[in-house]
């Protein structure tokens, strides 16, 4: 009876860990960002014709804003869209069901990995624990991110190796996933790799062994063999747009100082320091207790409002068990992950010139809750055994309160303050237009957004309609065209920058934002405001309005 | 060897003091001593009552408005702001982010940014630290009562203590991982130069 105990408590933690990132999702984040939209139109897209919005067959990357999506998580979104349609809790589906998964598989992973020596169950337990109620893994797992997935395949793809140590055919699953992890996020281009050298490194001798060397081989071939459509456009435009617009080695480097011309400029505006010395500081920022605990992302999509990536409580624990992690060899194997996941997660993000982008480090996330959990066992058995009872009674109390910290964040605030940022209302606007007359044609106004991917979400347009009535790039210049066209066609809705003289002219509806359609603007037009989309604080979000033809001809002083 | 040691401390030990007097920026520690209240996180705010009570209304529940959204979770918030900006180590080797400006001093560079590789060695090996308890003892509180003010050019009151893990860190390393040592030295002393002198040009535009 006694040894299903850890198996009941890693149910209990994989319920909390459901629960916490499956209650209303696709409901908050209010509203659905462009990037979430364009990845379940184009699934829409690929399950209804094969193609994507532009009408490339089963593309490698996804073109859609140019910024070239990785594939593997709109493939996904396809075979969703039939059971639960097209919807914003489809599309961040997978994003929740990887993340849940993720959490029996880090138990996993430490319990094979935890010598046998060492009693590894509460390890185990409180490590999926701490990820359960992570604020920056549960954050990705309620919204569209295509890095949770990712995480997921590299972790399995890990333990199935560390699996294949013993059993060596499983090394041919491990190389599938590790194959698949390279497309799902592009972080990942750089992570699978350093992970497999430094593997192969540690583990050479078994690879190459008479037992595991013709697996090895046959992994490797079936891994260069999946990466085959990766490779095919390694050298394009196209697959290294991400990384040619965010590195921070190809501009110029922070800390430039542009005023000074004098004659030590070679040393004091040295690029090798500057850009040295800028990774190291965007390196370390990723350690940074800061930023992990204070901080959190700047990015208002990639955050919470009022919670860091970690709860502030967590700090000395995790002061301490980096201490510990770093002294304690007993943990073998476990510990060479754990600290190789540490200092590798953060490389990829570290190129980019953002300061602290979760997103890009996520794999960061599994090496700190084992690190916070070891540095809360590591202080558990300093307490002397007669307050041990009373502090695990408060260690409870503050697991409820963080919970409930994370519910006043994640759902209430960032329902109320985040909903701009996650483009809120757009559905709202869709649902308008289709009750407005049919007849007349709808320019949306595209001066400071893309709404187009939220239209053709919202509307469900016929996918091969819309690849007929709209050109970007020949197929052949998919992946080479950098070139966009910012004006889309969806039915009588044009998304295009509103003109102002010739747009009065017709007779039609205008939407835009607060900006676009100001009062000012409606007064000076004669437009009249057919509904105002709020944000949930109140403040306008869109205007649909109607323009009138004959007032403007009468009136315009411009005329 | 030994010149060499002495080269790195001087090297990792000179640069706080040097950016703070070409700055003088000492000059103001006296006055932020002064209005200390002024500066502290029990400060009045205006806004502070408008922004807990918008927060506040948000919730279904005033009873969890309440608890997340108090006088005491807002000075409560800023003690954590000025708290972990003291504890990061980006603050001392990088002036926080480079892109990031917060306010002028506390963008200063306080000590060579590879001689961060010598303050992790000082932690790794803080067992075989004498006196090291002490120090981080001193540093924990010194932290706590710098950051129940703004602690913007007075916490160079840590420099000592943070001076004392560093020459612990470059002496251990010199002397148990002396290859180690060497490379971190040289790329020290190399990338010094610009860093140095960045100080004196830097500084009247700051």
């Amino acid at each position: 009876m006694k040894k299903y105990i850890p198996l009941f408590l890693l149910s209990l933690i994989t319920l909390l860990g459901l629960f916490v990132r499956f209650y209303r999702l696709g409901e908050i984040p209010a509203g659905l960002y462009l990037d979430e939209a364009a990845q379940g139109y184009n699934a829409y897209s690929i399950l209804r014709t094969g193609r994507d919005e532009f009408g490339k067959f089963l593309p490698i990357v996804f073109r859609s804003f140019a910024d070239f999506k990785t594939p593997i998580y709109i493939y996904l979104i396809v075979p969703l869209i039939p059971i639960f349609g097209l919807t914003s809790f489809t599309v961040r589906f997978p994003s929740f069901f990887f993340s849940v998964l993720t959490l029996p598989l880090i138990f996993l992973i430490i319990r094979q990995l935890s010598p046998k020596k060492i009693p590894n169950t509460r390890y185990c337990l409180l490590a999926t624990l701490m990820l359960a109620i992570s604020p920056w893994h549960t954050l990705f797992g309620r919204t569209n991110f295509e890095c949770n997935v990712a995480l997921f395949f590299l972790l399995i793809a890990v333990y199935f190796f560390y699996l294949a140590l013993k059993k060596p055919y499983l090394l041919i699953i491990s190389a599938f996933f590790f194959a698949i992890t390279i497309p799902a996020y592009h972080s990942q281009r750089v992570i699978v790799p350093l992970t497999l050298i430094l593997l192969f490194i540690r583990h050479h001798r078994t690879l190459l062994s008479r037992t595991h060397r013709w697996y090895s081989v046959i992994g490797f071939v079936i891994g260069v063999v999946l990466s085959l459509p990766t490779l095919s456009i390694i050298s394009t435009p196209g697959f290294l747009a991400r990384a040619a617009t965010l590195n921070i080695f190809t501009q110029t480097p922070s800390g430039y100082l542009a005023w000074y011309h004098g004659p030590l400029s070679s040393l004091i505006n040295a690029h090798w320091y500057l850009t040295i010395k800028e990774f190291f500081s965007l390196y370390f920022s990723y350690f940074s207790p800061r930023n992990i605990f204070q901080l959190g992302d700047y990015n208002p999509r990639s955050s919470f409002p009022d919670l860091a990536v970690q709860y502030s409580w967590q700090f000395p624990f995790y002061i301490y068990g980096l201490y510990r992690l770093t002294i304690e060899k007993k943990f073998g194997e476990l510990r060479f992950l754990m600290v190789s996941l540490l200092l590798i997660s953060p490389l990829p993000a570290a190129i980019t010139r953002d300061p602290f982008t979760t997103i890009r480090s996520l794999s960061m996330v599994v090496p700190l809750s084992f690190i916070i959990s070891l540095g809360i066992i590591r202080i558990y058995e300093f307490i002397p055994s007669r307050f041990r009872k009373i502090s695990k009674i408060g260690f409870g109390g503050v697991i409820v309160y963080s919970l409930i910290n994370l519910y006043s964040s994640a759902i209430i605030l960032n329902e109320y303050f985040r909903a701009p940022s996650w483009d809120y209302g757009w559905r709202r606007v869709v649902e308008r237009l289709s009750t407005l007359d049919q007849k007349l044609p709808v320019v949306v106004d595209n001066a400071r957004a893309e709404p187009y991917s939220q239209i053709l979400f919202f509307t469900k347009f016929d996918p091969a309609r819309y690849q007929r009535e709209n050109f970007e790039v020949f197929p052949a210049e998919y992946y080479s065209n950098l070139n966009r066209n910012r004006v889309k066609n969806i039915g009588r809705i044009t998304i295009r920058g509103i003109e102002w003289k010739p747009d009065m002219i017709l007779e039609q509806y205008l939407v835009g934002d607060h900006l676009a359609i100001s009062y000012d603007q409606m007064k000076r037009n004669h437009l009249t405001l057919i509904d105002e989309i709020k944000y949930p604080d109140g403040t306008p979000a869109y205007r649909i309005v109607k323009t009138n033809p004959n007032e403007n001809t009468n009136d315009n002083p411009l005329k | 060897m030994n010149l060499l040691i002495k080269t790195v401390i001087v090297l990792t030990l000179c640069l706080w003091p040097l950016s703070l007097f070409l700055s003088n920026s000492f000059k103001d520690i006296g006055n932020d001593l002064k209005n200390y209240y002024h500066f502290s996180i029990f400060a009045p705010d205006d806004q502070a009552p408008l922004i807990i009570s918008t927060k506040r209304s948000i919730y279904q529940s005033d009873l969890l408005g309440r608890l997340y959204n108090n006088k005491a979770t807002f000075i409560w918030g800023r003690f954590k702001s000025n708290f972990f900006a003291i504890v990061d180590p980006n603050n001392y080797f990088f002036g926080f982010h480079p892109r990031e400006i917060v306010r002028e001093n506390l963008n200063i560079e306080k000590f060579p940014f590879i001689s961060i590789f010598f303050f992790l060695y000082a932690i790794y090996r803080i067992k075989a630290f004498k006196g090291a308890g002490l120090l981080v003892a001193v540093f924990l509180v010194l932290t706590v009562l710098l950051s129940l003010a703004n602690f913007d050019k007075v916490d160079f009151i840590l420099y000592p203590v943070l001076a004392g893990f560093m020459i612990r860190g470059i002496t251990s390393m010199s002397e148990e991982k002396p290859k180690f040592f060497l490379t971190v030295s040289f790329l020290l002393i190399l990338f010094a130069i610009p860093q140095y002198l960045r100080v004196f040009v830097n500084i009247p535009h700051q």
